[in-house]
């Protein structure tokens, strides 16, 4: 095989892109002064330690993760049933359900954030985090969706015959054959759709108030207002959260054994 | 109704989609412990018949029964079947243990019963070895005897074999389907095949039913089969033989074609005069010598020479171009091209009217 500097440069080049801005906002997030600049002027853990103590920001921190770890499960709780009505079921599923619960993926989520504002003010219900739990679950669906049928199409159809014929009824069949078999899909797309919650402002700034703020929001608010690098120390929790959860998945998912 | 000791009842059962017929009035009944194919070209029925009595399809008309229970209304789970199916649909993420004992866990069975069966069941199969192994670790015979472990640990009624052979190279195949019968023979349990391969149909049946678009051609023993096929289909697909076009003429009636008129063999029913087909297998044709008498004798030259080890297969071909398929001696020297004469004794033909035999 021909090598050459081409490939490596180019992935050189790609990375250093990727991880640029995130060297950045994590360096000043340890710069002590009170302005965002750099290059950082010294090493201090001062906002992390101001982070903590503002209540908005420890609040939304936990907000974000109610939010987004209820949406994206109950997004699975539909989206998998959904997918195995997709794979196995007739014209209609497939032509109608399965885009329906895909076009979160094409909406702009800025008309989708007002629309259900609207929806919940017609309602009358006040905005609280179920309501914000609601609108994330819909983005969630179709991440999870998407990946689970990927999965689910690769499954050879006779492995739930072989169950079945060996004594499972459909519900032990799909708890014991096909749940372990889509479990790396559905972790893969679990994580995507956590992932999606934990950094969404375009829907979250219309469902979110003082109570239910989530931690992007939060970012933002603070951001109009201040340019300190207490903005910088969020944002690197923010990162890493997300960082873990994407480690967890590939635990949780058994990439390797699938 | 007398009550019959059959494991496996057929009757008249019929499926169709859209009002196309995939399986037409089948019928068939199955002795405990013996072992039937459903053998036959690949849209012939024989799958969906065998998804209907494992309860992956409902039959349109007709009644399926394991051992003089009426099934075909039972989802699978309930029918005490066991399966083995093409690509052996072993569980990826278990173990060779946990997929052995599936069945007996799905049934409530306490653990250490189950840890002690699937012992015996790998033992059975000789994969006592492998039980802590995926079975994305084991080669394709192996995967097949854990298969096979799995449908047999429940102790069904009745076993499917759903071509379960045709992943493995041949040498491996003839090992394990002599294993498989034996293992199967011994236990005496009672098992349904299905094969598009008529070697491996007539070498491992006690019956096999030939299928052709939806319906059983002929149900029989693997040698009366070969020996006496009652239609014109089952006399082609199983075996190879010679098959001769012409018509039935004259007081007494004889056989009558462009390569000559040959004797009328002996039938079931006085034939009747008009289109006629003669049959002959490569076993029955011999090469002439001017000390030999056939009854019937044709000359012509040949065409190709197959060797297949053990024996060796001519064809001849005749100036009006029909073919001669003869099995000799496999240390007979006959070149491409040379003129030859056969012949045969009328007693070892056969003669199909209409499509059957007559």
């Amino acid at each position: 095989m021909r090598t050459g500097w081409g490939l490596p440069l180019y992935a050189t080049f790609i990375g250093f892109l990727l991880l640029f801005p995130l060297a950045i906002v994590v360096a000043v997030s340890f710069d002590p002064g009170v302005y965002i600049r750099f290059p950082v002027t010294g090493f201090s853990p001062r906002w992390y330690v101001r982070m903590w103590a503002d209540e908005t920001i420890v609040l939304s921190i936990v907000n974000s993760l109610i939010v987004g770890f209820s949406s994206s499960l109950i997004g699975a709780i539909v989206a998998i049933p959904a997918a195995l009505a997709v794979t196995h079921g007739g014209r209609f599923v497939k032509a109608a359900v399965y885009p329906f619960l895909l076009s979160p993926f094409a909406m702009p989520w800025l008309v989708y954030g007002l629309g259900i504002l609207f929806f919940w003010g017609l309602t009358g219900l006040r905005l609280s985090l179920w309501t914000l739990i609601v609108g994330h679950t819909v983005l969630a669906i179709p991440y999870v969706l998407r990946v689970t049928l990927a999965v689910l199409r690769s499954m050879p159809p006779n492995l739930v015959r072989a169950a079945r014929v060996a004594g499972a009824s459909p519900w032990q069949a799909f708890r014991y054959v096909t749940l372990p078999y889509i479990r790396s899909g559905v972790t893969a797309g679990v994580s995507f759709a956590l992932v999606v919650s934990l950094t969404n402002i375009p829907v979250s700034l219309f469902l979110t108030t003082a109570d239910n703020i989530t931690l992007p929001v939060a970012i933002f608010n603070y951001m109009i207002n201040n340019f300190e690098p207490l903005v910088a120390a969020v944002s690197a929790v923010q990162v890493l959260m997300i960082g873990v959860i994407i480690y967890a998945a590939r635990i949780v998912g058994g990439v390797d054994r699938a | 109704m007398p009550d019959l000791p059959y494991d496996l009842e057929l009757i008249a059962v019929s499926k169709s989609y859209d009002e196309n017929a995939v399986v037409n009035d089948v019928s068939f009944a199955m002795k405990k412990g013996e072992f039937l194919s459903l053998l036959g070209p690949s849209g012939c029925g024989k799958t969906t018949t065998l998804s209907m009595i494992a309860g992956f399809e409902t039959p349109t008309r007709g009644e399926i029964k394991i051992r003089n229970e009426r099934i075909d209304d039972r989802p699978p789970e309930r029918r005490n079947i066991g399966m083995v199916f093409q690509n052996y649909a072993l569980f990826p993420h278990m173990k060779v243990a946990e997929n052995i004992g599936f069945g007996l866990r799905m049934r409530g069975t306490p653990r250490a019963e189950i840890a002690q069966r699937v012992i015996e069941s790998a033992r059975l199969v000789k994969v006592e070895h492998l039980l802590d192994r995926l079975p994305r670790q084991l080669s394709g015979g192996q995967q097949q005897r854990v298969a096979l472990a799995r449908a047999l640990i429940v102790q069904p009624a009745l076993l499917l074999l759903d071509e379960p052979f045709g992943a493995l190279d041949r040498l491996l195949r003839e090992e394990m389907q002599i294993e498989v019968r034996s293992l199967l023979k011994r236990l005496g349990i009672t098992t349904v095949f299905v094969t598009h391969d008529q070697d491996e149909a007539l070498s491992m049946s006690d019956r096999v039913a030939v299928m052709f678009a939806g319906n059983i051609g002929q149900i029989d023993m693997p040698q009366a089969l070969y020996d006496s096929p009652r239609t014109e289909l089952v006399a082609g697909f199983i075996g190879k033989a010679t098959f001769i076009p012409g018509r039935l003429e004259g007081d007494p009636l004889r056989f009558v074609s462009p390569d000559g008129t040959f004797d009328v063999p002996a039938t079931h029913a006085p034939p009747s005069s008009g289109d006629a087909t003669y049959f002959l297998r490569p076993e029955a044709i011999r090469i002439a010598t001017n000390a030999s008498h056939y009854q019937n004798e044709v000359s012509g030259s040949v065409i190709a020479s197959t060797f297949f080890g053990d024996r060796k297969m001519i064809m001849v071909g005749t100036p009006s171009d029909q073919r001669f398929l003869v099995a000799v001696d496999r240390s007979t020297a006959l070149e491409i091209g040379a003129p030859v004469r056969i012949g045969w004794m009328t007693a070892h033909a056969a003669l199909f009217q209409g499509g059957l035999r007559q």
